[in-house]
């Protein structure tokens, strides 16, 4: 097996003395869609944003491709700008129009010329069904449409895995549909990406992987159909039985 | 001895120039008369009108008179020369003199009595007293009878005042209210020169001038106010003109008396478009209106636009100042990551900023203005001018207001943003400019325009500085006609008139700015299809509109 490109090793942090993750452990490699599920306060959104250091972690390390990135030699930006991440509130430029939003961090962060960022941002708006409305702001869009945005945004700047932090939350059941499948199609075409989700027939569907968190630890890892179809421990059973439930 | 004479002076000096007397050419000798045209009613300038008695000025676009070309006019036309008219300042009359710019000083100049040689006088500006006409004191034939008193005097006349018994000395204040407290009864006397007195009671039928000159009851520290013409030392002309006087001075009665010269004088009065007096009020508020705009249409519009630049450039570079403190103010800091050294510039650059801001949002323009220009000069000898120092001073006032707009209006934008752009490897640099500030700019637009109409009023308290503003304006117009309540109305107009075009172009660049209404859906060949079928917002949307 290669190497992993993403390495959490004793991951821990704190707010104050609020303990929100503890001695986190795991491993993504490229070409895996990991999603990771527990119920709320679990402390799923805070390990992503750790990953993506809009938390800086209290202890422990993160290693990118071999390199931790916790150190502060790591030049935060240089290295976001090769995560992607995907937001619950989208956080769309509500100063800029759709293509724009797509095209800003391909100019300013990647040096691509206009045109090239432009051909490239049409590339992916047109992936997720956005390219009649690149000339729209981010609000006069319905949420669905947004997410589907920022999806091309974070596309566009050709990052090496993705990040999703709960991307259908926000979303009416009837706009989910959209999303999902556009992050199903990406999953098919061989992306690494790392998912925080409610959304359990999607996890089970698209995943390679399912890390089920619970009070901030990692409680049960495995495929899909370990997890799903036989859960061992008893937390992961309780949680499933509540959500397939309803 | 420099002496400075407010009243002065003359001489003719009328260098006969012999040489070109051999050019048997008849033409009449020209004598340069200097005046000051600014010593009301003495001399003045003014565009030319249909008034044919104005004297053109030979160094100026514009046309003099007053009671000296009164004079020089008439010297002209009896001793045989052919007049021009040089205007100088009043402390370069004695320099003229002697390099030879002009023969004849006349009223105004400072001189030094030792270097020049004076005519008679041709006017008597003596010490007299206004009172209202049918008042308690409108008998009084000396000072003793103005005993108690309550009594304006200019400065010069101050130990005039002084000599009246029990008197109540009131501070002085601009002439035009001091005639109005004699009116009303709120004053009872003000000592003033004759010329001045002369013309209110030409326009003020409700005041009568007292003159005690020439008896027992006059003020023992009151001079005669003699005015006369100066030439270098030694000048031939000076007897035919001190002839000349006499017989203006003497008249018909051959008593020299001041009757005859105050005739002469009632005509400078009565003809000056600019003096305070020269133009009794109108009969109606609607009137007088009519009269400023008339008389004083222009200078509004330059103390207007006096007060618009300096509003307009004020808040321009307030909004940079204030844009750079609250950048600076938000710097995020990165424990981890920033060097010890940057983290401490930043906390002593920080804290001198909050100085700046503090200082300047807790004390008044007003105090920051004479602070700034005064102390700038005292102590580290920078003479400003006082366009700049009131430049400086509009902007740093509203820098220090913009400093925490700005700062509150990035805070106001929703974290989200800069996660977004962080989540793309944008520094803080870039999402400040890109992302972050372009926001905050749309968000403190109303409070931009809230500093601006701020500053379009407050420039008023600029005239501390010598800025002719719109408020200066005013009060110059009002005090010369004196119609205080309709030149306020007029400026009134004025400043709302501006503060409301502001208001409508801030709402419409707020509206540009922010315009979420709609948008062209981009139509290629290639979407031709889905784009046509398209219509958000207002189309109800269709499965097929989602994929």
């Amino acid at each position: 097996m290669s190497a992993p490109i993403l390495e959490i090793k004793h991951l821990s942090k704190s707010f104050g003395t609020h303990k929100v993750l503890t001695d986190i452990d795991f491993n993504v490699h490229s070409g895996d869609v990991t999603t990771i599920i527990g119920a709320s306060g679990s402390g799923k959104s805070t390990l992503l944003r750790c990953i993506n250091l809009l938390e800086e972690p209290t202890s422990g390390a993160i290693l990118y491709n071999g390199r931790d990135i916790t150190d502060k030699k790591v030049n935060p930006a240089t290295y976001r700008s090769k995560v992607g991440m995907v937001f619950q509130s989208f956080n769309l430029f509500n100063n800029m129009s759709v293509l724009k939003n797509c095209m800003i961090g391909q100019m300013k962060v990647l040096k691509r010329s206009k045109e090239e960022a432009e051909a490239n941002a049409m590339k992916f708006l047109t992936h997720v069904g956005m390219d009649p409305y690149i000339n729209a702001k981010p609000a006069q869009l319905s949420g669905g449409m947004k997410q589907r945005v920022a999806i091309a945004r974070a596309l566009a700047m050709d990052p090496e895995i993705l990040l999703f932090d709960e991307p259908t939350s926000a979303l009416d059941p009837q706009m989910v549909g959209e999303v999902l499948s556009v992050m199903r199609d990406l999953a098919k075409s061989g992306m690494t990406m790392l998912i925080v989700t409610h959304e359990m027939a999607f996890a089970r569907d698209v995943s390679s992987r399912v890390v089920f968190m619970k009070d901030g630890v990692i409680c049960e890892d495995g495929t899909p159909e370990q997890l799903f179809g036989n859960p061992k421990e008893e937390a992961t059973k309780e949680f499933l039985a509540r959500f397939m439930n309803h | 001895m420099i002496k400075k004479l407010s009243a002065i002076v003359l001489v003719a000096l009328l260098v006969f120039s012999f040489s070109l007397g051999i050019l048997a050419n008849e033409t009449a000798e020209t004598v340069k008369f200097g005046i000051t045209a600014d010593n009301l009613p003495f001399s003045w300038e003014q565009d030319k009108d249909n008034n044919a008695k104005l004297v053109k000025i030979s160094n100026s676009e514009k046309y003099a008179y007053g009671y000296d070309v009164i004079v020089a006019s008439r010297l002209a036309d009896k001793c045989d020369f052919s007049l021009e008219l040089v205007k100088l300042d009043s402390d370069e009359g004695l320099k003229a003199l002697e390099n030879g710019t002009v023969d004849v000083l006349m009223s105004g100049f400072e001189l030094d009595t030792e270097k020049v040689d004076l005519s008679k006088p041709y006017y008597y500006n003596n010490t007299v007293t206004l009172v209202k006409a049918g008042g308690n004191f409108a008998a009084a034939t000396a000072v003793g009878d103005l005993a108690g008193a309550a009594v304006y005097a200019i400065p010069e006349y101050a130990d005039c005042a002084l000599e009246i018994k029990d008197v109540t000395v009131k501070e002085f204040a601009e002439m035009s209210e001091m005639l109005d407290a004699i009116v009303s009864g709120e004053c009872d006397a003000a000592i003033v020169d004759r010329a001045y007195a002369k013309a209110a009671v030409a326009n003020y039928s409700e005041l009568a001038m007292l003159d005690f000159y020439g008896t027992d009851g006059n003020y023992s520290s009151a001079d005669d106010g003699a005015i006369c013409l100066a030439t270098v030392k030694g000048n031939l002309l000076l007897e035919s003109f001190n002839s000349e006087i006499e017989k203006l001075s003497l008249g018909m009665n051959k008593e020299f008396t001041f009757k005859n010269f105050d005739s002469s004088m009632h005509a400078a009065i009565t003809l000056n478009p600019d003096f305070i007096y020269q133009e009794v009020k109108g009969s109606s508020f609607i009137d007088n209106i009519v009269k400023l705009i008339d008389r004083f249409g222009t200078t509004y519009l330059t103390g207007a636009g006096t007060t618009l630049l300096i509003s307009i450039v004020g808040t321009f570079f307030g909004c940079v100042i204030g844009f750079l403190v609250g950048i600076v103010q938000t710097i995020p800091v990165d424990k981890k990551r920033d060097s010890i050294f940057k983290r401490v510039v930043l906390a002593i650059v920080r804290a001198i900023l909050r100085a700046y801001v503090e200082i300047f949002r807790g004390t008044p323009m007003i105090v920051q203005a004479v602070f700034i220009y005064y102390g700038a000069r005292m102590v580290f000898g920078i003479q400003m001018g006082m366009w700049t120092a009131a430049f400086f001073i509009v902007s740093i006032n509203t820098g220090a207001y913009m400093a925490e707009t700005v700062r509150g209006g990035i805070m106001s934008i929703d974290v989200g943003q800069t996660e977004g752009a962080k989540a793309i490897g944008m520094t803080h640099v870039q999402t400040m400019i890109h992302v972050i500030l372009p926001q905050t700019f749309r968000v403190i637009i109303p409070q931009i325009g809230n500093n601006y109409i701020i500053n379009i009023k407050d420039t008023s308290v600029l005239s501390v500085i010598s800025i002719s503003d719109l408020f200066f304006t005013h009060k110059a117009a009002a005090g010369a006609l004196y119609t205080f309540f309709e030149s306020a109305t007029i400026v009134m107009a004025i400043y709302l008139t501006m503060t409301m075009v502001t208001s409508v172009l801030l709402r419409k660049l707020e509206k540009t700015l922010g315009d979420n209404g709609h948008y062209d859906l981009a139509t290629t060949d290639t979407l031709a299809l889905t784009s046509g079928t398209y219509n958000f917002p207002d189309k109800k949307k269709t499965k097929e509109d989602f994929r």
